[in-house]
């Protein structure tokens, strides 16, 4: 019911819409896109069966030729089987084959009854041999254009071979004779219209009723003639057809064919073969055209599908192997065409296959480390090969693939070698052609890390004691190390191994709050990272030790050496600069509390292998002792924390390498609140200078300090501290074997082996001495050092001097409770005993 | 047997033959390796790179599975230097003094007190024990100060001079006197309160 009422609707339709009408003619599915190819590619194939079509025509075919025209008639396999196959048994048989319709009445024309005979005279029809006949089957009505079984009168299943068309509705007929096919496109035309076979004249061939030749359809016919074959509308031939060329296997007939026009030949033509569009492109230039398909069905109806093909230039010139494209650096890309590649004598296949349209290219590694090289967005199936070698016949294969991540392109990985060579050959699977896309990423390796130890400090923006010490690594052969970290605060001792980045990130024990320890081995023979916290950021920086630093004279091994810190009332070099007290807000307009004003110093010795050891005394009088190794940059990382913990010195010191003038350096300076130190119980944060001298004890006949004017003139200066009065300059004399004759109230010992010395000075108002300490720093030609007066230190400097009156005393700029003193040419010189030491 | 059975045979018989042979080769390395004479050496030789890219961390051969080294660890490792080649021990010196704590510092003092521990040891060891708290350092320096020969006897004696405001020559009553505010427990070491 369901057909019967779509073939009304469309019956309907096919009448008063050409739209509806088109649903059995030739129609465009899906148009073809506009290709653009390479003269590379050989060809490319379209399957029109997706381009074309019968959108309305689901049955099985039959095409029948008739002299009239051809009929493609689709039949109602679901309807009505058992007529269906009833009737194709006949076209299978050939039955119909050169039968002739035999009698137009009645709004209809009848076939399948008589066929002509192919050979004899005279050709009379003959009625073809019925088979066994069907039941009726309840089907679609009798519409003009329908096909339906003609049973014998009163034997509604007693039908056969003979048919009929309805060439006009006859709805009357409907229960008696079953409809099982129309006729679709435009071949009701061959049936009936202006043209049709209802426009025939008729004649009786024989006078027997049941024959029913009574009213053939002739053409040409003279009346009164005998009726030749010629005369007689046939079908010539009913065969099994599909809407396709070549669709199903032992199916010949179709009922559309196409054909394809290209405007330019020359770059493109365009052939069918059944129903494949095949382009190819003869010429190797660029150009363009636009290709014409067209869908034609058997009465004549046609779609057209029209498109552009653009053939582009490509790129063949690294098809040799002695001429490859260099691809350069850690990433890079080439497009190319492998069509015209060839394979050559001795050429390999290339990832185990047949190619032979190889491409080559050469890329060379800019370290070591990793190359991944892929031809994902090739358009076609590639095979790729990676090689080192020069010449064909001896390649060596590094790494090959023919499909990767689910797709027909290739990619390989592989270790590169840094300055190896590695020629790659891009082929396609089968020889397949298209273009290529290929690409290199290449990421170089972390360097080893350099065994050794590795001394460096830990740093901050924001000076606190647990942001600032120093750190000692010793890196293993491999990755492994173990490491100390030494803070104001505490020390840390872990182990760990670098990973392949030459990093290590890792919580670390040691404290109450949770601490996170970086560390990154650089190429540079560097370990920088990171000491933090939810409450501190410090950054690690170390060097690689050296394995020797000379200085002139190193007879035990090693040489001496003085330093000296500066205070704040020194003369020697940068002066420490109060910052605010770790922990403490900027203190308020008042007198700042006091920073130490004393110069520190102390002695050490620098062995051969690089080994510094330092100790002595800051300014503020807190003895330290210090070691660590020169690095390969020369430096030192200073870090001491004396106070019990509560105070921190810190620095970079550089060293000058060979010429004994020993080094200087940068350093934070900084001690916490604290009621149990003696001194600045308050704290302090400053920053200060440290200078290194190398020391040489005097030759026989040698001072210690250089004087000038030959007068042997030595000066004490004594500033800074909480002195009741500022002290006057001592004058002193330096004999020639080195023995000190002050002119004024103290004494002095020098310790000629190390450089250290010490004193004592009398403090005018409090009628009492009070002892000084420092080293000779000979680079600068100064005695340095400090003494110390009601819990603050105060500065001593040891200086040649001009003969004549001895210089005044700078006045502290400072905040220290000590007021400006005033200038006194001389004090009552009284002899005190001199000490020299050996 | 299971395939995941077969599997963990197979990954069995891997580890154990992998063992093996580790095995196999620090026994054979062992006896071509002719432990070095303890005479001292005027050319000190830090942790040459050349020695140390093929020798590996000591804890290599025993995994490093632990952030700290335990007093059994520290004490065993420096029961076993006098087996290793000198640039392992000089290596195993170096790392020793990183991971000891100071509460174990008495595993290192017999190394660093004797005279004929190796220069290059040495080296290593004086470094560590000046950066060492004060009641570890100052007593440690008098014993190496009394010692006549003792390599590093200059830089003990700077360092008790500085501390001690004065060179009392062999007056070791003296000097220990003069030591004593800094040997006081927690004096410079221990964590900050």
């Amino acid at each position: 019911m369901c057909r019967f009422l779509l073939m009304f609707l469309t019956a309907c339709l096919a009448a008063f819409c050409p739209v509806a009408r088109a649903q059995t003619v030739p129609t465009l599915l899906e148009p073809i896109e506009d290709v653009v190819s390479t003269e590379s590619r050989a060809s490319v194939t379209i399957d029109l069966s997706e381009v074309f079509g019968l959108p309305d025509v689901q049955g099985t075919i039959v095409q029948m030729t008739t002299t009239r025209g051809v009929l493609n008639i689709e039949l109602f396999d679901t309807e009505v089987p058992v007529t269906v196959e009833n009737f194709l048994s006949y076209v299978e048989d050939g039955d119909f084959d050169n039968s002739i319709l035999h009698r137009r009445a009645e709004n209809r024309i009848y076939g399948g009854r008589y066929r002509l005979p192919l050979t004899g005279t005279p050709r009379l029809p003959r009625e073809i041999t019925p088979g066994d006949p069907i039941p009726y089957e309840a089907s679609p009505s009798n519409e003009a254009g329908t096909i339906a079984m003609d049973p014998p009168d009163g034997d509604i299943n007693g039908a056969t071979s003979q048919w009929f068309f309805n060439t006009a509705n006859n709805a009357a007929l409907d229960g008696t004779h079953a409809v099982f096919g129309r006729v679709i496109g435009t071949g009701t035309s061959v049936l009936y219209g202006s043209s049709g076979i209802t426009s025939l004249s008729t004649t009786s061939m024989d006078s027997d009723p049941d024959k029913e030749l009574d009213f053939v359809p002739v053409v040409n016919y003279t009346s009164g003639n005998a009726v030749a074959a010629s005369n007689l509308v046939r079908a010539t031939s009913a065969r099994r057809a599909t809407i396709h060329p070549e669709e199903e296997d032992g199916v010949e007939a179709s009922v559309l064919s196409y054909s394809a026009v290209s405007s330019n030949p020359s770059a493109v033509t365009a052939s069918v073969d059944g129903s494949h569009l095949i382009l190819e492109f003869p010429s190797p230039s660029p150009g363009s055209a636009t290709v014409t398909v067209t869908a034609t069905d058997s009465n004549g109806s046609t779609a057209k599908n029209e498109f552009q093909v653009t053939v582009v230039q490509g790129v063949t010139d690294n098809d040799s192997f002695s001429s490859p494209t260099n691809l350069t650096g850690s990433s890079a890309t080439a497009t190319g065409y492998n069509s015209g590649g060839s394979r050559e004598s001795g050429e390999p296949n290339h990832a185990g296959q047949s190619g032979g349209a190889s491409l080559w290219y050469t890329w060379t590694a800019p370290a070591t480390g990793t190359a991944v090289v892929d031809t994902h967005g090739s358009d076609f199936d590639t095979v790729l090969a990676v090689y080192v070698g020069d010449a064909l016949r001896s390649l060596r294969l590094v790494a090959a693939n023919d499909n990767a991540d689910g797709r027909e392109t290739s990619k390989v990985q592989f270790a590169a070698v840094n300055g190896t060579t590695y020629r790659i050959a891009v082929d396609g699977r089968n020889g397949e052609t298209g273009q290529v896309q290929l690409s290199i990423k290449f990421t170089s390796l972390p360097e080893a890390v350099t065994p050794g130890v590795y001394h460096g400090l830990v740093l901050s923006d924001n000076p606190s004691f647990d942001a600032t010490g120093t750190v000692r690594i010793t890196v293993g052969g491999g990755k492994s190390f173990s490491a100390q970290v030494r803070t104001g605060k505490r020390t840390y001792r872990f182990r760990g191994r670098f990973d392949h980045e030459n990093r290590f990130y890792k919580r670390i024990k040691g404290g109450s709050n949770p601490m996170f320890v970086l560390l990154t081995a650089g190429a540079d023979s560097k370990i920088t990272g990171s000491l933090s916290s939810n409450t501190l950021a410090a950054s690690i920086e170390a060097e690689l030790s050296s394995e020797s630093f000379v200085l002139p004279e190193a007879p035990e091994g090693a040489s001496r050496l003085t330093f000296s810190i500066a205070g704040a009332q020194s003369s020697n070099g940068a002066s420490p600069t109060p910052t605010a007290t770790p922990g403490s807000p900027t203190p308020p307009s008042r007198r700042p509390d006091p920073v130490p004003e004393g110069n520190g110093y102390g002695v050490g010795t620098l062995r051969t292998n690089g080994a510094l050891h330092l100790t002595g005394r800051l300014g503020d009088n807190a003895p330290f002792s210090y070691s660590s190794r020169i690095t390969i940059n020369s430096r030192v990382p200073f870090f001491v924390t004396p106070h019990r913990k509560k105070g921190v010195a810190a620095g970079w010191v550089t060293l000058v390498s060979g010429t004994g003038s020993g080094g200087s350096g940068t350093l934070q300076w900084f001690k916490k609140e604290d009621d149990s130190t003696d001194n600045y119980k308050k704290g302090y944060q400053v920053s200060t200078s440290m200078t290194l001298s190398s020391y040489t004890r005097p030759a026989p006949g040698e001072r210690f300090l250089s004087t000038p004017d030959q007068l042997e003139n030595l000066t004490f200066t004594f500033a800074g501290s909480n002195l009741r009065r500022p002290i006057d300059p001592i004058r002193a004399t330096l004999r020639l074997d080195n023995k000190v004759i002050p002119h004024g109230r103290m004494s002095f010992s020098l310790n000629q082996s190390n450089g250290l010395f010490k004193g004592k000075f009398r403090e005018r108002t409090a009628f009492r001495d009070r002892e000084f300490r420092g080293v000779i720093v000979q680079s600068a030609q100064e005695g340095r050092g400090l003494f110390e007066a009601r819990s603050q230190t105060g500065s001593v400097v040891v200086a040649a001097a001009a003969a004549g009156p001895a210089p005044t005393p700078t006045p502290t700029p400072t905040a220290t409770a000590t007021p400006t003193p005033t200038p006194s040419p001389t004090t009552t010189p009284l002899p005190t005993p001199v000490i020299i030491l050996p | 047997m299971s395939t995941e059975g077969s599997r963990q045979r197979t990954g069995f018989l891997v580890v154990v033959g992998l063992v093996g042979a580790v095995a196999f080769g620090a026994i054979a390395l062992r006896l071509l390796e002719k432990p070095e004479p303890r005479v001292p050496s005027k050319t000190s030789a830090p942790m040459a790179s050349a020695t140390t890219a093929t020798v590996p961390f000591a804890t290599d051969r025993e995994p490093l599975d632990a952030e700290t080294m335990e007093t059994g660890e520290a004490e065993a490792l420096v029961k076993d230097l006098p087996n290793r080649a000198r640039p392992e021990q000089v290596e195993l010196i170096n790392h020793l003094v990183n991971l000891v704590e100071d509460s174990d510092y008495g595993v290192l003092k017999p190394l660093v007190t004797s005279q004929k521990t190796a220069p290059e040891l040495l080296d290593v060891l004086v470094e560590d024990l000046m950066n060492r708290p004060d009641e570890i350092k100052l007593p440690i320096l008098l014993l190496i100060a009394r010692q006549a020969g003792h390599p590093y006897g200059m830089e003990a004696r700077n360092v008790l001079e500085v501390y001690a405001g004065e060179d009392f020559g062999k007056e070791w009553a003296r000097w220990e006197k003069a030591l004593q505010p800094y040997l006081a427990a927690g004096t410079s070491s221990g964590e900050q309160p």
